[in-house]
């Protein structure tokens, strides 16, 4: 082991040296005291030896480094974060005599911008590529990441977007567009206003009123909005596209399901000026591919947002602006494969829209149009046969079983991102799943990609295969015919797998195992049950839940023997704690499958059988007295099935009080509307039966 | 990770960040920012019932990388069309009688689609019993009247249509080009259905002596009035020109003489009209009648107006399935 010295030269040379060379990266971060000595120069550099060089220079370059390594392997991320890279970063960029060099400013924004992206990754949500990371690790990239969006913390480099330095302004603006991607640090950063600003609040609020708060101001609105705009608008031609790039992303994250930003976004001036939505939309038509996607980016999460506060309120023109040009860059054989791959991210994102839970007004109100036209649309103007032809021209479909080994990574980015993609576009509507498997046939691309080596494009290919696995017609045909369904079924046994992979087959096996599948059989005689009861144990309650949900659709219409062969896999006791787990939605396919069980007088019988009246009887009380809906609505189905049973059978509703005084609850209490009324009009078909 | 907790001091005041010059307000007062998806998921599907709650179970925030929807596609229910219902009853071509079941497996209303199972007995010798899945358009704002597709033009379309006494009263709704009109409930659902393959083995593609070529129109009257006056009858025809329906919206109805076979009285119908009237007596009401299911077998070389009846099995008990 050698000892480094530290220098401005060395740590040119050590930059040079790193940058785009993982393992030098990796060998790096196991020497973790010059990871250290590194970090440490930030704040306490050593003295320059060198001639014409200064210790500003070393602190330049020390932050050069950090940039260069912070992109390397989880080792050398994870070594900057435990020698507190981004504490020093944040504590040299307070200094009063750092901020007044130029060069020294910007080099540290930009160290902070680059490990910051690099955390984010790291903690999700991630927009990238999936990759995999150990529980520890994660861990303690969220700690870093919630250091960052603390006050303190923001009050340093937040007021930075203001700088002189284009150089400096653009990585803060580059950091929020990177980092901001939850509602919280949304929040905190849009509601974040300046000291002085705030000492003024204070000075001006009388005694008894809350002092020190940071709320958004009714008046003069968001600094960090209004500061974001005024980048966009910047006419300094050659600094323009790189600052505009920078604040559309910006903007992008700070708008991102934020109804409030959005409206103010999108609100005309007074005076008739353009609103700033409409300043957004004409940088879509920007000479730079850069600032067209950024600028798209922007306008789809803004109109998004509007939607979510306004459904059904679509800006149109807008919508059909981002879908020109995205359709565009996905087409044009000039364009990067980051371009198109931002893109893709950008056309997942677009889809999103309207893609908020509903309530059961689903249920209630027939007819309802929902976010499927936005997919429907898209699939109208081509885009959808673009992305199609995009990652054909990408996968090998004749090619050795190793074909993705040396795979460039951008290339596998963007296949995922492309798969990603055509499954949010096919989800809700035959018309477009039908084109998928008949005509544009990427079954075989599907089925090829399960076998990926990267996990996003593994988890992307069973997307697409789920997508098209909501058509019991492809179920039958395409599905069974290329082998896909089977091929998945393989991946979805895998104990190694990854547990993203797991959770997406989990829910294609969802669908295949409906009665209307032939699949079934095969499934059922191929170690169906015991893998699910494996993967009940999880700790993952979207996972647990999946279970159940295969579970119920493969009791739909079952035999006999089916319902056996479930029951003594799941057990009756374990079903009776999941109708009483505290998760409403496990709770709440508990229900189905008892509904379902009891679908046919046999399976009645069993049920008594096997569980006895007193625990059925106290399974309806619980499902009848829970505060979910969905919970209380399968129980009343359950209930209206126990009711073709025996009179004996029939009787426990007669001979459990609580029962009755339920029904009874369920039929008079709830709010008025037509959600109640569904319900009860549901309760009293069932009730009514009993009589 | 040591990770310090007292921070570096925030900038002085002599280098306060400079203000934008222009005002940008932002109004939190007119909603809430919205819930990430997880939390409306489970939240906005469970509203309480003035009931204490449970405590609240944390809900991981998905992850839009790994999971690309947030919303359920519950199984959808518009009386007698669910998943799993059954209709049974004939199909008659000439002098022949077939006895015929219908299974529903899907329904779909917000894309305007149904699916199911087919199943005609006795229709060859080769053949005692055949299943077909079909695919239902159903008519209204996505789909309308006008098939333009199938070797059905709009004569023929009209022909047909107008042999369900429900049409009358849906026909001044119709909207240009394709004869769509609004989705709601009108107490009857039209529908082309078109086969697409034999059940079991769909790589079967002929059958000597039958063919599932052409498609069929149908309609399910959720509030028959009367056995048999769901279908005109076939022997009143009344070959629609261009003339008797412009480009309007209108369709003119069709002369007094041809009522005959069609209640009299007969208002624009509600599905929550129900006959009997409620209170007006204390004695059990007697149960509706079936919802019935009429349809017309079109292709071009078949014979005309084979005839679907069927009626709907009602099941005292339910079972779901739900696409994840």
């Amino acid at each position: 082991m050698t000892v480094r010295q530290i220098t401005t030269a060395s740590l040119k040379q050590l930059k040079n040296t790193v940058i785009g060379n993982p393992s030098a990266k990796l060998a790096l971060a196991r020497d973790t005291a010059f990871i250290h000595s590194l970090v440490d120069c930030l704040n306490h550099p050593p003295t320059s030896g060198e001639p014409q060089t200064s210790q500003d220079d070393i602190r330049i370059e020390a932050a050069h480094v950090i940039s260069s390594i912070s992109y390397g392997s989880e080792a050398a991320l994870a070594g900057l974060l435990r020698a507190n890279a981004l504490q020093a970063i944040v504590r040299s960029l307070s200094n009063p005599q750092a901020l007044a060099i130029t060069s020294l400013k910007s080099a540290l924004a930009r160290a902070l911008r680059v490990l910051a992206s690099a955390i984010i990754e790291v903690t999700g949500p991630t927009l990238g590529p999936m990759r995999i990371y150990s529980a520890q690790f994660r861990s303690e990239a969220k700690l870093a990441l919630s250091y960052l969006f603390e006050f303190d913390c923001l009050d340093v480099y937040l007021p930075l977007l203001a700088d002189s330095s284009t150089q400096t302004s653009v990585a803060i603006a580059q950091l929020i567009g990177a980092a901001v991607r939850t509602e919280v640090h949304r929040t905190v950063v849009i509601e974040w206003v300046p000291r002085s600003d705030r000492l003024r609040e204070v000075t001006f609020r009388r005694g008894w009123e809350r002092s020190g708060a940071v709320h958004v101001t009714t008046r003069h609105g968001s600094w960090v909005i209004r500061t974001l705009i005024a980048m966009i608008q910047k006419k300094d031609l050659k600094a323009c596209s790189f600052a505009q790039d920078a604040a559309l992303c910006a903007m992008a994250a700070l708008a991102l399901d934020n109804p409030p930003v959005a409206t103010a976004l999108a609100r005309v001036p007074t005076d008739g000026a353009a609103s700033h939505l409409a300043s957004v939309l004409s940088l879509t038509k920007s000479r730079v591919t850069d600032v067209q996607l950024s600028a798209s980016l922007c306008v789809t999460n803004i109109i998004r947002a509007q939607a979510n506060n306004h459904p059904g309120m679509v800006d149109p023109a807008a919508a059909l602006t981002v879908i020109q040009v995205l359709n565009r860059i996905l087409i044009s054989p000039s364009e990067s494969a980051q371009n198109q791959t931002k893109a893709c991210h950008t056309l997942c994102s677009y889809l999103s829209l309207h893609r908020h839970a509903k309530a059961l007004k689903f249920l209630a109100v027939l007819l309802v149009r929902d976010e499927k036209d936005i997919c429907i649309e898209v699939y109208d103007r081509g885009l959808l046969a673009n992305v199609a032809a995009l990652v054909k021209s990408i996968t090998p479909l004749d090619k050795p079983s190793d074909w993705d080994i040396d795979e460039s990574e951008s290339r596998v980015i963007l296949r995922e991102a492309a798969l990603m993609a055509i499954a949010s576009i096919a989800l809700f509507d035959r018309v477009i799943k039908r084109d998928v498997a008949d005509n544009i046939q990427l079954i075989p691309l599907f089925r090829e990609c399960l076998g990926h080596k990267s996990v996003g494009v593994r988890v992307a290919a069973c997307q697409c295969i789920r997508a098209l696995s909501r058509d019991a017609a492809i179920i039958r045909t395409n599905l069974t015919d290329s082998g896909a369904g089977l091929a998945l079924y393989q991946v979805f046994k895998k104990e190694d797998e990854d547990p993203r992979v797991i959770f997406a087959t989990l829910a294609v096996v969802c669908n295949l195992v409906n009665d209307f599948s032939p699949l079934r059989p095969a499934m059922l005689s191929d170690g169906l049950l015991p893998r699910l009861m494996w993967l009940s144990r999880s700790e993952d309650q979207e996972i647990r839940m999946g279970v159940l949900w295969a579970l119920k659709n493969l009791l739909c219409k079952s035999s006999l023997a089916t319902k056996q062969m479930v029951m003594t896999h799941l057990g009756w006791t374990h079903l009776a704690e999941l109708v009483n787990d505290v998760d409403p939605q496990i709770q709440e396919q508990a229900f189905c499958i008892l509904r379902n069980l009891a679908e046919e007088e046999e399976g009645i019988l069993f049920l008594f059988d096997s569980m006895g009246e007193d625990l059925v009887a106290a399974c309806i009380s619980t499902g009848l007295d829970s505060s979910s809906e969905l919970v209380t609505r399968e129980t009343a189905y359950f209930l209206g099935n126990l009711s073709n049973g025996t009179r004996a059978q029939q009787d426990i509703i007669f001979t459990h009080p609580p029962i009755l005084d339920l029904v009874h609850a369920c039929m008079a209490d709830g709010k008025s509307g037509t959600t109640a009324r569904a319900r009860r009009g549901g309760v009293r078909v069932h009730v009514e039966a009993l009589v | 990770m040591d990770v310090p907790r007292s921070l570096p001091s925030s900038p002085p005041a002599s280098v306060a960040p400079p203000q934008p010059s222009e005002s940008f307000s932002i109004h939190t007062t007119a909603t809430s920012p919205k819930s990430s998806p997880a939390q409306q998921r489970s939240t906005s599907d469970a509203p309480t019932r003035g009931r204490p709650q449970r405590s609240s179970v944390p809900t991981p925030v998905p992850d839009p990388a790994t999971d690309i929807t947030f919303l359920r596609v519950r199984a959808q229910r518009h009386h007698c069309l669910y998943p799993g219902a059954t209709f049974q009853g004939t199909q008659k071509s000439g002098r022949n009688s077939y006895e015929v079941n219908v299974t529903i497996v899907d329904v779909d209303f917000s894309s305007s689609f149904l699916c199911g199972y087919l199943r005609i007995r006795g229709l060859t010798d080769d053949w005692p019993e055949l299943t077909t899945y079909f695919d239902a358009e159903i008519i209204g704002s996505r789909y309308g009247f006008l098939t333009q597709k199938w070797g059905a033009n709009e004569q023929e379309d009209m022909v047909h249509w107008q042999r369900f006494p429900a049409f009358r009263h849906v026909k001044n709704e119709l909207r240009r080009p394709h004869l769509t009109m609004p989705d709601r409930d009108r107490g009857a659902v039209f529908m082309r259905w078109k086969e697409r393959f034999l059940v079991p083995d769909h790589r079967v593609q002929d059958i000597n002596g039958a063919s599932f070529a052409g498609f069929y129109y149908v309609c399910v009257d959720f509030n028959p009035q009367s056995p048999g006056a769901n279908i005109r009858p076939v022997t009143q025809s009344f070959p629609l020109c261009a003339e008797e329906y412009g480009e309007g919206d209108l369709l003119t109805s069709p002369s007094p003489s041809k009522l005959e076979s069609i209640p009299i009285g007969r208002r624009r119908r509600d599905s929550s009209v129900r006959r009997g009237g409620r209170g007006t007596s204390i004695a059990p009401r007697s149960p509706p009648p079936a919802a019935t299911m009429s349809g017309f077998y079109f292709h071009q070389n078949s014979e005309p107006y084979q005839q679907l009846s069927l009626s709907h099995v009602p099941e005292p008990s339910s079972s779901c399935f739900e696409f994840r």
